[in-house]
């Protein structure tokens, strides 16, 4: 009895060092990160959205998004001002492709990831069991079930479909403003760069440390909220 | 706001339910080993409680698992969550908690039963013998390490939830605690309550026992659910704001102040001391009291799932 | 028996009058506007069938475009609704703005509020028509809608 104790509180102590040991090994990976060419990110200028939808329909087009569920929805709250000189706020609601992406830190198959090329966040629909667990940890509300694969989807920069033809995310394109600019913030000469450095820009829920990519130009308040 | 349906809202009450379940069967395993070690050694197989636990436990973890998987999306895919593991995710390092504990949990009650088992198997099957004498001689590792496993089990059902920096209330250093603490009270109950549904003695030692460490153990509650709040309240923010939504005025309020903090905690609590103070164990005085207790720990499980996913940081 | 006739009777002519008031409710009378002393002239632009046209509102033609005064002969004080209008856009609006109530039109649909200065309620509405085109738009449509004046070169 006394030896067999002592052999188990040997083994145990065995384990725990060797499961302490182990995030070591895991970090080696961050040399990758920092060769990564491309980290895709998108700006929306509120000051020029219209709050046309459009889109939200060339997302739903292009993605095959069915009918009741959507990658990105414009929000609208107003009016402010009184009437006839009114005016809203459109603010853009969908996946803001977080560096330390919470859905990504607790998928527990790893459907879940961040393509290790661009930074973007994306899903492996056939390795998602559909546990919801990502849908809750999501801070921005940007993720859904999809009623067609069960899987959990949400924006994906048009990654599958735009992005692989050379072309720009669905929903730049279809923008009549030009209020959405999407591109690499590796580039220093790309247009995302130029209006990140002219502009002063939000992004939502910084204090959570998920560093999220969707940068906000936003319009002139509405009113005053303490 | 309505209590059950709000648009934050992502988990429902089978994951409450599935919590509750899997802090069962931890914390009957818990107090199975407790019971052995502490007050009948190796008459633990004869006795009613320790005979209940063994049911109850296993019974409980694949109930729950069961519940779990249904409430997948697919869930003719659960397979791809034992194979694709994620080490950032306490979901997936619960599985494997989950896993581990279950084959601990298998053998150890193999090697408490060990005689009825090798009786009933001697004749025909031989290697049954074999295979539980060499199970036999791990004892001190497999109960050890089920000790470890049933404690990592309870406290991850608290570690799933507070694994969430979105919900200021779930991202709580002190939940996986609670849960822990009231698994296990919840496990002492079902031991208890199977106990005497088995004939189990009500003034039997198994019951005080259990009941003697159970005061403490509801005390304990008590004040961790005291530092959870408080500790929300004096964060301030959101947290505030999550704490006051939860336990004010409301559906919720109502099922934390009467639900847990009376039923499930103070009167259990109540009737151990008085059973304790006069030795007066009845079946129906420790049945209800389990009743009680395992009610209390439902709603407990329920109100933090709901009121936790209610207000957003 | 008596009582089984008197239902059966009774049911026939529910039946019969839900029937006719459906009749009724079909044939929309539009005499009025389309008997006014206008159409004498404006046969060819076709008759007003829009909701508008219809003989409860107590409308003429003379309700929106004015009193006929100078017309034919120019120049004439009648109001034109159009974009190539010479009248301003606040002007054009204001005919519609005697029945219609801004808080009303703004809970019905937000970019009332938004184009309320900016633009005329024909430039989206149509009243002659038996349809308003506007009022049926599919969401696809109804953004292209907006980018007939939102849109800016790349």
């Amino acid at each position: 009895m006394e030896n067999s104790r002592r052999d188990f509180l040997r083994r145990t102590c065995a384990l725990v060092a060797g499961v302490s040991v182990s995030p070591f090994a895991v970090n080696g990976t961050t040399d990758a990160e920092t060769e990564q060419a491309i980290k895709y990110a998108i700006i929306h200028d509120e000051t020029k959205c219209i709050g046309c939808n459009a889109c939200v329909e060339a997302c739903r087009e292009t993605n095959h998004v069915p009918e009741g569920v959507t990658r990105l929805s414009i929000e609208k709250t107003g009016p402010y001002g009184e009437y006839p000189n009114q005016y809203y706020h459109f603010t853009r609601h969908s996946c803001e492709h977080c560096e330390d992406a919470p859905c990504v830190n607790v998928c527990p198959t790893g459907a879940a990831y961040i393509d290790k090329q661009t930074g973007i966040v994306s899903v492996h629909a056939d390795k998602c069991v559909g546990c919801q667990y990502c849908l809750l940890a999501c801070p921005y509300e940007a993720r859904f079930i999809n009623p067609v694969t069960k899987a959990a989807d949400k924006c994906d920069f048009c990654q599958e479909t735009n992005l692989k033809q050379g072309k720009q995310p669905a929903c730049v394109e279809a923008c009549p403003t030009n209020a959405l600019v999407f591109g690499n913030l590796k580039d220093p000469d790309s247009l995302i760069v130029a209006t990140l450095k002219a502009n002063s820009t939000q992004r939502n829920k910084q204090d959570l440390g998920t560093r999220p990519k969707l940068f906000r130009i936003t319009a002139k308040p509405g009113e005053i909220s303490l | 706001m309505s209590a059950f349906h709000f648009d934050s809202l992502v988990w429902h009450w089978p994951i409450a339910i599935y919590l509750f379940l899997a802090g069962v069967s931890a914390g009957a395993m818990f107090f199975a080993v407790l019971l052995k070690h502490a007050c009948l050694k190796d008459q633990a197989y004869r006795s009613g409680f320790v005979q209940a636990a063994c049911i109850v436990a296993p019974i409980a973890v694949l109930a729950g698992l069961g519940i779990l998987v249904l409430d997948l999306t697919k869930p003719f895919e659960f397979w791809k969550i034992l194979i694709f593991y994620n080490p950032t995710s306490v979901m997936s390092l619960g599985v494997v908690v989950l896993m581990i504990y279950q084959v601990f949990m298998f053998a150890w009650i193999a090697i408490t039963f060990r005689k009825p088992i090798e009786d009933w198997c001697r004749p025909r099957y031989e290697f049954v013998t074999k295979l539980s004498e060499k199970l036999a001689h791990y004892e001190a590792s497999v109960t050890g390490l089920l000790i470890i496993f049933s404690v990592a089990l309870g406290a991850y059902t608290g570690f799933l939830l507070s694994a969430q920096p979105r919900f200021p209330m779930l991202n709580n250093p002190v939940l996986p605690l609670l849960f822990l603490a009231s698994g296990l009270s919840s496990g002492a109950a079902s031991a208890l309550l199977g106990g005497v549904l088995l004939k189990g003695n009500p003034t039997g030692k198994e019951v005080q026992f259990i009941h003697k460490v159970e005061i403490p153990l509801i005390l304990g509650e008590i004040f961790l659910v005291f530092t959870f709040f408080a500790g929300l309240i004096l964060s301030g923010g959101q947290s505030k704001m999550a704490a006051f939504t939860a336990i004010g005025e409301g559906f919720w309020g109502w099922v934390f102040w009467f639900g847990i903090m009376g039923l499930g905690l103070s009167a259990p609590l109540a009737m151990n001391l008085f059973m304790t103070a006069t030795s007066k164990r009845t079946f129906s005085y420790v049945a209800g009291t389990a009743c009680l207790s395992l009610l209390g720990v439902i709603l407990l499980r329920n109100f933090i799932l709901y009121t936790g996913q209610m207000t957003v940081s | 028996m008596s009582r089984i006739n008197w239902l059966l009777m009774l049911s026939v002519s529910v039946l019969s009058l839900a029937l006719m008031s459906q009749q009724a409710h079909c044939n929309d009378s539009t005499e009025q506007i389309n008997n006014d002393s206008c159409m004498k002239c404006h046969k060819r632009n076709g008759k007003m069938q829009g909701h508008h046209a219809l003989d409860e509102l107590n409308l003429s033609c003379s309700s929106c475009h004015g009193e006929k005064g100078n017309h034919p002969k120019k120049p004439n004080d009648l109001m034109v609704f159009s974009a190539d209008s010479d009248f301003a856009v606040a002007t054009q609006n204001q005919v519609c703005l005697t029945c219609h109530i801004p808080k009303k039109l703004a809970d019905t649909e937000w970019t009332h509020n938004v184009h309320a200065q900016k633009v005329a309620c024909s430039a989206c509405h149509q009243l002659h028509p038996q349809t308003d085109r506007i009022m049926t738009l599919t969401t696809k449509q109804r953004s292209d809608e907006c980018q007939r004046c939102h849109s800016v070169q790349r």
